[in-house]
């Protein structure tokens, strides 16, 4: 699933309407919700970025490979209209930085961002500036891995352009034009989610043990690396074929024993 | 080749660096303070990176050349060790560096003069240098230039190298004189183990052809048969290649071949196996002894014997080295 950050209504709308989302919850955060996709209002600021961050995942847990992008605008020397992923991001108070990564070739240009608390007028050879980026990775970024955590920011006001003359339509136009970058770095984000989904262990089949064997945690432990190799072996033992083991030492053994004689290369 | 390149601010002008950026002209070049702020970060997938890895533009400060495990080594009484790389651009199942590091992104340190500054200081007769122990010491020469640098500083020192590699990058070599001081060591598992363990690798018919060019070429060339993996026919495998291996280079030319068991930290073994679940080399049966894993010690002892039992066909027995009970080293 991806799960995106929007920090004002007006960004939101353009992505709300184009992935015909449905919201879900009105407060203390407003959440939508399409398919395989969950929006957050989160308000402006690193502070409310990262509480409704955090909010979207407490809201529904997130699964080993949910991905979560922070999309908005932000002010720079660039051009109006461009978008840019972001490969760093810098809290400007703190200092602290963040390195989103690209295990996918890139669907547009890549920028830095920095993180600020006050709105920026940007002035020539600036970065992109921004007032959520630094928020909102000090928590996707324990979430997630960074392969999984992204920043999609389309340039609303440059050094010729000041915000003060933004309106919320034109907010709504800047982010509308950036569907198709957030489109294709979605389709990214949910190939390689799907590639971390595969790897994780296969808990359901554990827990089938579990239940027909009373197991101290150490025979927990035996069985959960005795699963792995099965799995290495292309083998899924089932409970049933195990019924004749009269505890979990028995299983455990017999289990052993049956992976003993594969031949694994 | 690579996605972006991040570059410490110390390094940003280095002549290394400029050709680098040069080379690589349109990826994403992002500045960085240390090279650990990238590389060391917890929440990252070594995994899903391998697939696109960066290049992270560095200065080595500290240690660069550390001393070698007690007992390992090729017959010189002082080892060390040094990597101008972290990473590799290989991907074998059963290398420490996936469960070494949580980043796949290349560090190349690009201070070599330092590097070569520290190993000039220590080098005696009676000593040996191995690189390629967090990389292969020649699959990104192209780019590097490492050995290109480096033997130009080994032709006058005393003491002996060691590149380790499974690359077949050896063109540079061929280009010049080869040093008597200077052993390229190319690491072998049967082929079969090879196709299934070893991705992104060379073949082991195009390595052989490789080690014999050099041979030819008269550079000192060793085997490196480490890690040895147990399998069904390990015996027929392991004969096949050593038949392979010695047809092209014979014993009496080869300066040392070296048997290493498979083994791995634990918590290398865990991380390995969380990131490749599917792979066969977690199906082996493997036991944990002092935090580190390892075939069934009587599997293993056998296996070591045999091999060196039949390596002694092809080669004298003081050019046969066991390399440490220490975890299996890169390259
Ligand atoms: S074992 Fe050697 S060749 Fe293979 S990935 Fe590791 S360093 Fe590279």
């Amino acid at each position: 699933m991806i799960r995106l950050v929007v920090a004002l209504a007006a960004e939101a709308r353009p992505l709300i309407a184009h992935w015909r989302m449905r919201r879900t919850r009105e407060r203390p955060w407003p959440v939508y919700a399409g398919d395989n996709l969950r929006l957050v209002v989160s308000g402006p600021g690193a502070h409310l970025s990262a509480a409704a961050t955090g909010y979207l995942a407490a809201h529904e847990p997130p699964a080993t490979g949910d991905a979560w992008v922070n999309v908005g605008v932000a002010g720079g020397d660039a051009e109006l209209g461009a978008s840019f992923l972001i490969h760093q991001v810098v809290d400007a108070a703190s200092g602290v930085r963040f390195y989103p990564q690209f295990p996918f070739p890139l669907p547009g240009p890549g920028a830095r961002l920095v993180t600020v608390a006050q709105p920026h007028a940007p002035k020539p050879g600036d970065p992109l500036h921004d007032m959520e980026g630094s928020g909102f990775v000090a928590v996707a970024g324990r979430l997630a891995s960074a392969e999984m955590v992204h920043l999609l920011k389309v340039v609303s006001d440059n050094p010729q352009h000041h915000h003060r003359k933004l309106k919320a339509s034109d907010l709504s136009a800047r982010v509308g034009s950036a569907t198709d970058v957030l489109a294709s770095l979605m389709a990214s984000l949910d190939r390689i989610g799907a590639e971390l989904e595969q790897l994780a262990p296969d808990t359901q089949l554990e827990d089938s043990f579990t239940r027909g064997w009373r197991m101290s945690s150490s025979q927990r432990h035996r069985l959960r690396a005795l699963l792995l190799r099965a799995r290495a072996l292309r083998l899924t033992p089932r409970p049933d074929q195990y019924r004749q083991c009269g505890d979990a030492g028995a299983l455990l053994d017999a289990l052993q024993s049956r992976l003993d004689q594969s031949s694994p290369l | 080749m690579i996605s972006a390149a991040y570059v410490e601010e110390e390094v940003r002008d280095h002549p290394r660096t400029r050709k680098l950026l040069e080379r690589f002209p349109g990826v994403p070049v992002i500045p960085i303070e240390r090279y650990g702020e990238v590389f060391n970060r917890g929440a990252q997938s070594f995994r899903l990176q391998k697939a696109r890895p960066a290049i992270i533009l560095a200065r080595k400060h500290g240690r660069r050349v550390l001393t070698a495990p007690a007992d390992y080594g090729i017959g010189r009484q002082r080892n060390y060790y040094f990597s101008h790389m972290l990473n590799c651009v290989y991907d074998c199942r059963y290398c420490f560096l996936q469960g070494r590091y949580r980043s796949a992104h290349y560090v190349w340190f690009v201070n070599y003069e330092e590097f070569m500054a520290d190993i000039s200081a220590q080098a005696s007769p009676d000593s040996c240098f191995f690189s390629g122990y967090d990389c292969d010491s020649l699959a990104l020469e192209p780019v590097t230039g490492f050995a290109e640098s480096f033997l130009d500083t080994f032709a006058d020192l005393p003491a002996w190298l060691e590149l380790r590699t499974k690359s077949t990058q050896v063109r540079g070599l061929l280009d010049r004189d080869p040093l008597a001081n200077v052993i390229v060591a190319f690491s072998f598992t049967p082929g079969e183990i090879a196709r299934l363990l070893e991705d992104r690798v060379p073949s082991v018919t195009r390595r052989i052809d490789a080690m014999r060019r050099l041979a030819d070429h008269g550079w000192p060339v060793a085997v490196r048969f480490d890690p040895l993996i147990l399998s069904r026919d390990f015996e027929a495998r392991y004969q096949r290649l050593f038949a392979e291996v010695f047809a092209a280079v014979p014993g009496g030319r080869m300066h040392s071949v070296c048997l290493g068991a498979f083994r791995l930290p634990a918590s290398y073994w865990q991380r390995a196996l969380r990131l490749h679940p599917d792979s066969p080399l977690f199906a082996a049966q493997v036991q944990t002894r002092n935090g580190v894993v390892s075939y069934p010690r009587e599997q293993e002892t056998a296996a070591l014997a045999w091999c060196h039992s039949r390596l002694r066909r092809y080669v004298e027995k003081d050019r046969i080295f066991s390399l440490s009970p220490e975890p299996a080293s890169a390259g």
